[in-house]
């Protein structure tokens, strides 16, 4: 008898803890209505439903996609679609304030039957408007937030622009140089390809070997693809610790095609990587070519 | 058949030693060194340990006027002789410890050159650190890209603790393992804790500075439809956009990419061929969810995501690539909401030139393709091309017709005054070129604003401004100037006609 006792408590306990779990796993949050309430410094923005106040803090608010948009992401919420069928709110009592509410429901199945499920609130603002969550004021029935403005209006429209201004605007150096098409307009065609063949394998002789394969075996096959003059101009060695496996071949800015059609042509496989800024190599070679160990 | 069989044997010895002697330089570290660098590392070694017994004095000798080497007395009467090399290899399995807890570091590969790591600075300056800046080492894709990185935690590999006996590829045993905020673990050899102090790599940074604490998670990828990039030149574009958990706080030039050849089986044919992929490598990025690819995406075949496997917390955006199409490499551009797109480039007009061209050309031309120096423009040519450049850019990006004709015309005139500012036959050349490059479109271009113009007026119910009219009738008078064909100088003159 007592050990049936016993059984029936270790029973009784495991289900209990199981179905603790099961609770934690499957919390959230749901949405029934949406209110917005004015008031004379600040407003409230109001979400009406069932919330777990645990899970506040994984609430966030962030910029939209222009300055006009604030988006504000409730992980772990489903919308209640009896109440709330509607996922556009527009009609609010201060209209200088709030132009729209737009409501999306993201539900996905992720690695190992785990379902993930938020909403997002796309605020769509008539002026700027500092918004926070009111933690204290919020309810496991209500989850507030705070709208305090700023006075300053914000236009939809673009700004327009004239002519002056776009002739005497510089766009960020990085961005337009990093570009591959300013690459293209600063730099010219040049005639020639010179072309620097490195060994960087253990095998005597392997830059030499690949030199003699570009130089006089495929020449004009190179020549004709990437419509320069093929130039080797130094067939040397690296130091001991740059043994690669596979080659590798490095190219100036602009010379892409070339350097693919290199690796194209020379049998086996080849890596084709921008030459890196660090490197104190000559400028006047185009492509560098570290023959690896693969290369027989 | 003596004579011949001496002979094969002279010649194969010859290439054996030759083969040695090769060998030998490849791998060998010098063993003399000049005699200012013998007198300071033998102020160096004194008092330090070799192989446990103390040093007791150091002297340096020479073999011949250039060629300097150590003998060293030890605390047990014994005295040796050091060459170079031997120091070199006993300093990297602690057969020799200087004093004072210093390292003997040689820090350029295959000279005698040497410095000292003070290990207790080191130390110092690595625990009042909380950030890390790495800077990505030789031949990895990501070379001369740095990234600040938040430090966890540091400490000192033990010995008999698993791995402190394992060594780089030099040889040299690690002894520090430096763990970071995002997971990553780096282990650190006396050079490469030498190497971090020289490029001061630990820091406490301002307010303002961004440090990676956490790695970005990708989420899903999207599709940037194809559009066109720049008209003069007929280049599309089209991309990827790879959406992550949140803002990305990484610039352009903090990803790298590298173009694969992979011996494969075609996954429709079965055969193996060589193929192509191109990788664009993303820092401080992990995936750990599905995230569904592309078939299809233009050119671009299989694109997906990839966790990089030889790097840490590295995705890679992959794709398989025909070579032949490959003229631009991809550009990354950091977007404000969680996303980095990545474009990549379709040339379709083919004005490259080709082998007949340049087989027909008698110039002398030998200098590089840069017309802009790698550390920015410099010269009155550079300052002047880099601002026409930018003005085509710009005009490219313009939605506007008028203001995209306008900018073009600014274009022009900053090539004319680069033109102008040219040093040297090549500048001039290009300069001339890119500038015919906008004559070429630009006749059909005006012609199609003022027609787009005035129709828009006229539909309006409103009247041409005097403004409006004068700028529409220059533009129109410059097209005139330089309009190739009938048809389009009778345009022109039609659209004068009007606007009088």
């Amino acid at each position: 008898m007592k050990l049936l006792i016993q059984y029936l408590f270790l029973c009784l306990t495991i289900l209990a803890f199981s179905g603790a779990q099961a609770s934690a796993a499957n919390s959230g949050h749901m949405l029934d209505n949406i209110e917005l309430i004015p008031g004379e410094k600040t407003s409230y923005l109001t979400l009406k439903g069932y919330f777990e106040p645990e899970l506040f803090q994984e609430i966030s608010i962030r910029p939209g996609e222009s300055a006009q948009e604030t988006l504000v992401v409730i992980p772990n919420a489903f919308i209640n679609n009896l109440l709330m069928p509607d996922r556009e709110f527009d009609q609010f009592p201060v209209g200088n304030m709030i132009r729209q509410i737009e409501l999306e429901e993201d539900i996905r199945q992720e690695a190992g039957n785990q379902v993930s499920f938020l909403v997002n609130l796309k605020l769509s603002l008539a002026q700027e408007l500092e918004i926070s969550l009111e933690i204290e004021k919020s309810t496991p029935r209500q989850l507030t937030f705070s709208l305090i403005p700023s006075g300053r209006l914000i236009t939809p429209e673009p700004e327009k622009t004239d002519v002056t201004d776009v002739l005497n605007q510089t766009p960020p150096e990085e961005s337009v140089l990093l570009h591959p098409v300013f690459a293209m307009l600063a730099y010219r065609q040049p005639i020639r390809l010179n072309v620097s063949v490195l060994n960087a394998s253990r095998h005597v002789g392997g830059a030499q070997r690949l030199a003699i394969l570009l130089e006089r075996q495929q020449r004009r096959r190179i020549e004709q693809r990437v419509g320069m003059r093929l130039e080797v101009i130094n067939i040397s060695s690296v130091q001991e610790q740059m043994i690669l496996p596979r080659t590798k071949i490095y190219y100036r800015p602009n010379m892409l095609k070339s350097a693919v059609t290199l690796a194209d042509i020379i049998p086996g496989e080849q890596i084709v990587e921008p030459m890196p800024l660090n490197r104190g190599t000559k400028p006047t070679t185009d492509v560098e070519i570290y023959v690896g160990q693969n290369f027989e | 058949m003596w004579d011949r069989i001496s002979n094969k044997l002279l010649t194969l010895g010859g290439l054996l030693l030759l083969g040695l002697f090769l060998h030998g330089n490849l791998q060998a570290f010098p063993e003399y060194t000049s005699r200012e660098n013998a007198i300071r590392l033998a102020d160096v070694l004194d008092k330090g340990f070799f192989r446990g017994s103390r040093i007791t004095s150091v002297f340096v000798k020479n073999r011949g006027e250039d060629e300097y080497y150590l003998q060293a007395i030890l605390d047990d009467g014994s005295s040796r002789l050091w060459t170079l090399d031997s120091i070199h290899n006993w300093s990297k399995n602690d057969d020799l410890i200087l004093s004072g807890n210093r390292a003997l570091i040689f820090p350029i590969a295959g000279s005698t050159e040497f410095d000292i790591l003070y290990k207790n600075e080191f130390y110092r300056m690595v625990l009042q650190a909380s950030a890390y800046l790495k800077t990505f080492g030789p031949h990895d894709p990501m070379e001369g890209k740095n990234i600040l990185l938040a430090i966890r935690k540091f400490r000192i590999i033990d010995f008999g603790e698993e791995g402190s006996y394992s060594t780089d590829e030099m040889g040299h045993r690690y002894r520090y393992v430096l763990e970071l905020e995002n997971g990553i673990r780096e282990f650190l050899t006396y050079p490469d804790a030498y190497r971090l102090v020289q490029k001061r790599a630990f820091s406490n940074p301002s307010d303002g500075q961004v440090v990676h604490r956490r790695p970005y998670q990708v989420r899903e990828l999207g599709e940037v439809a194809r559009h066109l990039e720049d008209e003069l030149h007929n280049i599309w574009s089209f991309g990827v956009e790879v959406i992550f958990d949140r803002p990305v706080d990484l610039v352009s030039s903090q990803f790298g990419y590298q173009i694969v050849e992979q011996n494969l089986r075609d996954p429709e044919t079965g055969k193996r061929r060589n193929q192509f992929f191109v990788n664009v490598i993303f820092p401080n990025t992990i995936k750990n969810r599905d995230v569904p690819g592309f078939r299809n995406l233009d050119y671009l075949s299989y694109v997906e995501l990839v966790t990089d496997v030889e790097h840490q917390m590295r995705v890679m955006l992959r794709a398989q690539v025909n070579p032949e199409v490959l003229e631009l490499p991809p550009h990354v551009e950091v977007t404000d909401r969680n996303s980095v797109i990545v474009h990549f480039f379709s040339v379709t007009d083919q004005s490259i030139a080709r082998r007949e061209d340049f087989l027909q050309s008698q110039s002398g031309m030998t200098m590089a393709g840069a017309l802009i120096s790698p550390d920015g423009p410099q010269t009155p040519f550079e300052l002047e091309y880099l601002k026409a450049v930018e003005l085509i850019r710009s005009a490219q990006r313009q939605p506007d017709t008028h203001l995209k004709v306008e900018t073009y015309l600014g274009a022009i005139e900053a090539l004319r005054k680069s033109s102008m500012q040219a040093e040297n036959d090549a500048q001039i050349t290009q300069a001339l070129k890119q500038r015919d490059v906008l004559l070429k479109v630009l006749p059909e271009m005006i012609i199609s604003n003022s027609q787009m113009t005035i129709l828009a007026l006229q539909q309006s119910g409103q009247q041409v401004t005097e403004d409006n009219r004068k700028q529409l009738q220059s533009q129109l008078n410059f097209a005139r100037k330089h309009a190739v064909t009938e048809d389009q100088l009778q345009k022109i003159e039609s659209l004068l006609n009007i606007l009088k």
